[in-house]
């Protein structure tokens, strides 16, 4: 069950109803039935992997207490080592194991050794990395004493398994939602409104924007051969906003989702592309796993604290994990790499906190420095996408190498019509840039206008909408 | 939450009430619109899924014009005879596809296939008039509601077409389709056609479009011809049973049609696209084959 599917349009009126009108009034019921509507939620994926879940959830839940009550620190690092090791554990077989044993057998290989090692045919639970980091950030805040255990495991398993963030986050942290989820939620009118805003801005962003994209992205990077270097170009552009609508326009249905049930959510993206540099795109691109590596990676590895030296290892860290998180490819791992190469320079020569506010922050219109600034970010991730798409490093490099030969532009053999919604996504984003997304609308008294806008961006959706199976960031 | 409900109400009205007129006025404005008068040298009209979509070539025939569509069932040629037969009264043959997977429970699963439906419902919708709304409605009400909203975005596709005066065979809904690969070119082609156990019963639904396009076609005394196009088939019993049972099917019940069953007509390899599509050189043989067949008297053949 997707956000942009039908099921999930009964899906949601249904529980909402219940929500407010059965559970009205009772934290207790209204957590139950949030728990029972996300095991079905998951179960609508593969039923089979909703205990994998419910395991993650009593493992965590239980060395939680464990910790807590421990009476010596060997005992408290015993319960602390045995959940994280099994959460790792699960990911590893799932989603790592294949690549290792492969990875493993071709390096024999480079020796003159021949190994077959067997490889699994395993299907990837939906939204494990999530939930175990979910679950990771919980029982290591406990172990650092930041919080207490949650006694109550329906709520516990709320925040673990909360619908709208369960299956591509935005990664939580318990500090955050467990207090939302413990107290009464009432229905606020603004806030509701509000989420269905932000929800009507994401399915413009995933099926105008990311589906659009995503036609002529697949056959560019399916066919590179048989496209010149423009198509090749346009491909890459289309790809950075594919990803971007796609989990951006998630992240948008999730928070709205969430609100409708009173619930707030981390934000995950904050108008990346109006970036003036990389390190400033890393603030405002899936800021909840971002900040998740500050501060279970980043910071117990000392941070910044150890020097310039340290601060860059840990830097190339972070970025690394954080590319090997997405999945179990090289790809990935360069991809992540990539990044760190364009951030260290800031990070060594101190620029990386240099864009912290808002781009032309006291004019509507950027200054033509801010605009080139933009553009070179831009360029610089869609460099680094491309190995995030292409199927294997060879086609990234191949892609790459025919990109930079300008003997191969010409006229672009692709359908340039999603620039248009590009087009109308960056306008708007840019109006708003200073707002929580795209279609917040507060400033906007006008009811009458207000409701043309919505009408606008409905007709633009049934009008353009293209089909998709899936959210990308699913298969992480 | 009363007014955010009553609110949520209104918005959704308004919408729905939006999406209806708009598809109901564009519905009809493309019906009276698109070029359903065909040449009056056009007297064959060819129907069916994308068998005689890719084998029978509408610029070798050229007294015919072929409407077959990918994965089309009974029931969307139903819906393309009956607005095209009414604007074109020279048309005395219709020349459908009939081979063993037409007839079996894989159309009836066909018509509720969500993935079908996703793109075929609303390309087709112009041509469903009430009754067939309510019909479709009956048969696969889900995927009515899933899909209606759809409509929007064909319908308008549509309309560019017709402001770009473009023939009916460029709607999407049809249209002789060239293929120019050859066989094993893609690696992952089944060898040969082999019907799986579970087509093996016939279907229910679908088969009543097919009375209902063979009684239509009666009524207006225009002629039948049920093709079997040709098939890379192997000797698994499988078919064989099936081939028979489906040709006693026409037999029985469909007594005036006739049975043109090239399923087994000898063709080298090198004039198919996979197992059971002619490429664009076997559509050019295949559609001489059949125009010449057609010039003479029509006889059935292996049948």
């Amino acid at each position: 069950m997707i956000f942009n599917s039908f099921n999930f349009l009964l899906f949601l009126p249904i529980v909402f109803l219940l929500y407010w009108f059965v559970a009205k009034g009772n934290s207790k019921y209204q957590n139950i039935l949030l728990l029972v509507s996300s095991y079905f939620f998951y179960a609508s994926w593969n039923w089979h992997f909703l205990f994998l879940l419910i395991f993650s959830t009593v493992l965590d839940y239980f060395t939680g207490i464990k910790m807590h009550e421990a009476k010596t620190k060997k005992m408290k690092k015993f319960w602390f080592w045995l959940s994280v090791s099994i959460n790792l554990g699960f990911l590893g077989v799932f989603k790592y194991y294949n690549f290792f044993v492969e990875s493993f057998a071709h390096l024999l290989s480079g020796f003159g050794v021949n190994a077959n090692f067997a490889t699994l045919n395993i299907i990837l639970p939906v939204g494990i990395s999530f939930y175990t980091f979910h679950g990771l950030s919980y029982v290591i805040d406990i172990y650092n004493d930041k919080i207490k255990p949650e006694k109550d495991f329906i709520d516990y398993s709320v925040f673990v398994s909360f619908f709208p963030l369960l299956v591509a986050g935005p990664i939580e942290r318990a500090t955050h939602l467990l207090p939302q989820i413990q107290k009464e939620r009432f229905f606020d009118y603004q806030k509701a409104v509000d989420g269905l805003r932000q929800i009507l801005w994401g399915l413009f962003m995933k099926i105008v924007v990311a589906d659009n994209c995503a036609i002529v992205v697949n056959e560019v990077f399916k066919n590179q051969e048989s496209h010149n270097a423009t198509s090749l170009a346009i491909g890459a552009v289309f790809f950075a906003f594919q990803i971007y609508g796609d989990f951006s326009g998630y992240s948008n249905i999730a928070l709205g989702t969430a609100r409708l049930f009173g619930v707030e959510l981390l934000r995950n993206f904050a108008f990346p592309y109006f970036s003036r540099d990389i390190a400033e795109f890393w603030r405002r691109w899936h800021i909840s796993l971002s900040t998740w590596f500050r501060d279970y990676l980043y910071i117990p590895l000392g941070g910044s604290k150890g020097g310039m030296w340290m601060q860059v290892r840990n830097t190339l860290i972070i970025f690394i994990v954080s590319g090997f998180w997405h999945g179990a490819n090289w790809t990935f791992i360069i991809w992540g790499t990539i990044n760190a190469l364009f951030i260290l320079p800031l990070v060594v020569f101190k620029l990386n906190r240099k864009n912290t506010n808002s781009v032309a922050e006291n004019s509507f219109f950027p200054s033509i420095k801010e605009i080139l600034q933009i553009l070179l970010t831009f360029s610089i991730t869609t460099i680094a996408w491309i190995f995030f798409r292409s199927a294997s490093v060879k086609d990234a490099l191949y892609y790459i190498r025919k990109l930079i030969n300008f003997s191969n532009y010409g006229m672009p053999q692709v359908d340039v019509k999603p620039f248009i919604f590009i087009a109308i996504l960056l306008i708007v984003e840019w109006i708003q840039r200073k707002k929580q997304h795209g279609l917040e609308l507060s400033n906007v008294n006008n009811t009458f206008i207000r409701w043309i806008i919505y009408l606008i961006i409905f007709i633009i959706i049934l009008l353009f909408g293209a089909n998709s199976d899936s959210f990308i960031y699913f298969q992480f | 939450m009363r007014k955010f409900l009553q609110r949520f109400l209104l918005f959704c009205f308004i919408i729905a009430t939006g999406v209806f007129i708009v598809i109901s006025v564009s519905s009809n404005f493309i019906n009276s619109k698109i070029k359903y008068k065909l040449s009056s040298k056009k007297n064959i009209l060819i129907l069916g899924d994308s068998q005689t979509q890719c084998a029978l070539n509408d610029t070798v025939l050229e007294n015919s014009i072929n409407l077959s569509e990918s994965a089309d069932t009974y029931f969307y040629s139903f819906l393309k005879l009956k607005k095209v037969i009414p604007r074109n009264v020279q048309i005395d043959t219709l020349i459908l596809a009939y081979a063993p997977h037409n007839v079996s429970k894989t159309q009836d699963n066909w018509l509720i296939d969500e993935s079908i439906n996703e793109f075929k419902f609303p390309l087709h919708y112009f041509l469903f008039d009430t009754s067939d709304i309510l019909n479709f409605g009956k048969i696969a009400p889900l995927q009515l509601i899933k899909n209606y909203p759809k409509v929007v975005s064909k319908n308008g596709s549509h309309l560019f077409r017709i402001y770009k005066n473009e023939p009916i065979n460029k709607f999407g809904i049809g249209g002789y389709k060239a293929i120019f690969h050859k066989l094993n070119e893609n690696k992952n082609e089944k060898p040969a056609y082999i019907l799986q156990k579970k087509q093996y019963h016939y279907a229910t639904i679908d088969l009543e479009y097919l009375k209902k396009i063979y009684k239509y076609c009666n009524d207006k005394n225009i002629k039948i011809i049920l093709i079997a196009t040709p098939f890379i088939l192997n000797s698994a019993s499988n078919e064989k049973l099936f081939f028979k049972r489906y040709k006693s099917f026409a037999a029985n019940q469909l007594p005036n049609a006739i049975v043109y069953d090239y399923s087994h007509f000898n063709m080298d390899n090198k004039y198919f696209a996979d197992n059971v599509h002619l490429n664009h050189e076997g559509a050019k043989l295949f559609s001489l084959r059949i125009k010449n067949n057609m010039k003479t008297k029509i006889t059935t053949y292996n049948k």
